[in-house]
């Protein structure tokens, strides 16, 4: 059903062009970000600080879950290709870690957005990931042992994410290309959707 | 057939003659032949990482007690079985990364809209590197809103259905010289199937 709704997105012409060029430009912006992760030196490779992720959080309260999850699959493929990895098994803890963490913080919007601002959000996404590729780097790589690297791996996750959120906070305050595509996609989406009380928390992050 | 899809073809050919490969000697020789065949297509190998990779995987692996015991540190035993299934899974994780690297070094496109989409956020990542200047001390979001304002304006919503341009074709030689790489592969794996080296 999502995956085609995202089909049908990519193929129509006009009506969806302009939230699809948007969808590319953060998917870019994240490109960026994860090159910018890539030159802080850190003492493991794996270890990630998911600045990749803060398009993700911001496309939250501006798209919807098929448009998410078009991004959420542009930023894995666009990251592999940049990094070489697509072919190999780090992919797979990119992409794992990437969709549960997009599925999990869409979840927490929609349900908890009134009483969570994007650091909560944040933190739940990164937990996810980091679970998910903790579980998958059990079964590929270091078998039960990696547990022993949880906490201070889930750890790391937790600290960086509150930085990750908290920058979420002040860029959806602050950025005039944020607030204008708001308003843009909120007079799009008006006489489509009636907004009820299930849309969670849209755009009401921008305002805290 | 076009240029680019020849090394992700060639790199397909050469995955199953790495994964099936029993011999750990031979594996390892599999490995430092494709870092020198990414290199040789511009690629970059980083030792460092490489290394971190090699031994933390390996040490993660020696920690699950497995086979002969070869020498004690402590309380602490080494065994063979782990340390086979430990070297085993670090030299597939480079082998792998390398294979990609191996493969996207021809800048493949990907067919279909979604190629062009792949395409389009390309483009504008190219545009966010050229562009990006070293933000003034606490201007960072306004540097990044005058980047991200730019590309709706210099490239506003282009129809995804343009036709591919710059296609180029793949010469004889470059067929001949990714073959040879794909053959020194199966080559490695056949040698590995007579059961001559040890770890096996």
């Amino acid at each position: 059903m999502i995956l085609e709704t995202v089909r049908s997105m990519i193929l129509s012409s006009e009506k969806t062009q302009s939230v699809i060029t948007h969808i590319a430009i953060l998917a870019a912006f994240s490109l960026f970000l994860s090159t910018v992760e890539y030159m802080i030196p850190k003492p493991f490779p794996f270890m990630r600080i998911g600045l990749a992720n803060l398009p993700v959080i911001i496309g939250l309260s501006i798209f919807t879950l098929p448009e998410l999850l078009l991004l959420t699959v542009l930023k894995i493929v666009g990251q592999g290709l940049i990094n070489g990895t697509i072919f190999s098994y780090i992919f797979l803890f990119s992409a794992g870690g990437s969709l549960a963490s997009m599925v999990m913080m869409y979840s927490v919007y929609k349900l908890m957005g009134r009483f969570t601002s994007f650091i909560g959000i944040s933190i739940a996404g990164a937990m996810t990931s980091n679970a998910i590729q903790l579980l998958l780097a059990q079964f590929i790589l270091f078998g039960s042992s990696i547990w022993i690297i949880a906490p201070p791996f889930l750890l790391m996750g937790f600290i960086t994410s509150i930085f990750l959120g908290i920058f979420a906070n002040v860029f959806t305050r602050k950025s005039r290309w944020y607030a204008d595509l708001s308003t843009r996609k909120k007079a799009q989406d008006t006489p489509l959707r009636k907004t009820s009380g299930t849309e969670g928390g849209r755009n009401s992050h921008a305002e805290k | 057939m076009q240029k680019s899809n020849l090394r992700i073809i060639a790199g397909l050919f050469m995955i199953p003659a790495f994964l099936l490969q029993k011999n750990l000697i031979l594996m390892a020789a599999q490995v430092i032949f494709i870092m020198v065949v990414a290199v040789i297509k511009g690629k970059k190998v980083k030792p460092v990482p490489v290394l971190v990779v090699l031994i933390s995987v390996v040490l993660m692996n020696l920690l699950q007690v497995n086979g002969k015991v070869l020498f004690t540190i402590g309380s602490f035993s080494v065994t063979l079985g782990a340390l086979k299934i430990g070297l085993d899974k670090a030299l597939t994780l480079i082998g792998m990364l390398y294979v990609s690297q191996y493969m996207v070094s021809g800048k493949p496109k990907l067919p279909g809209r979604f190629g062009q989409l792949l395409s389009k956020q390309f483009l504008f990542f190219e545009h966010i590197v050229t562009s990006w200047k070293r933000p003034e001390k606490g201007k960072f979001i306004e540097s990044l809103d005058t980047v991200l304002e730019e590309m709706e304006h210099i490239y506003p919503d282009t129809d995804l259905s343009n036709g591919e341009t710059n296609i180029l074709y793949v010469k004889k030689l470059e067929v001949v010289t990714e073959s040879f790489f794909v053959l020194c592969m199966w080559v490695s794996f056949m040698v590995g199937l007579l059961d001559i080296f040890p770890w096996g």
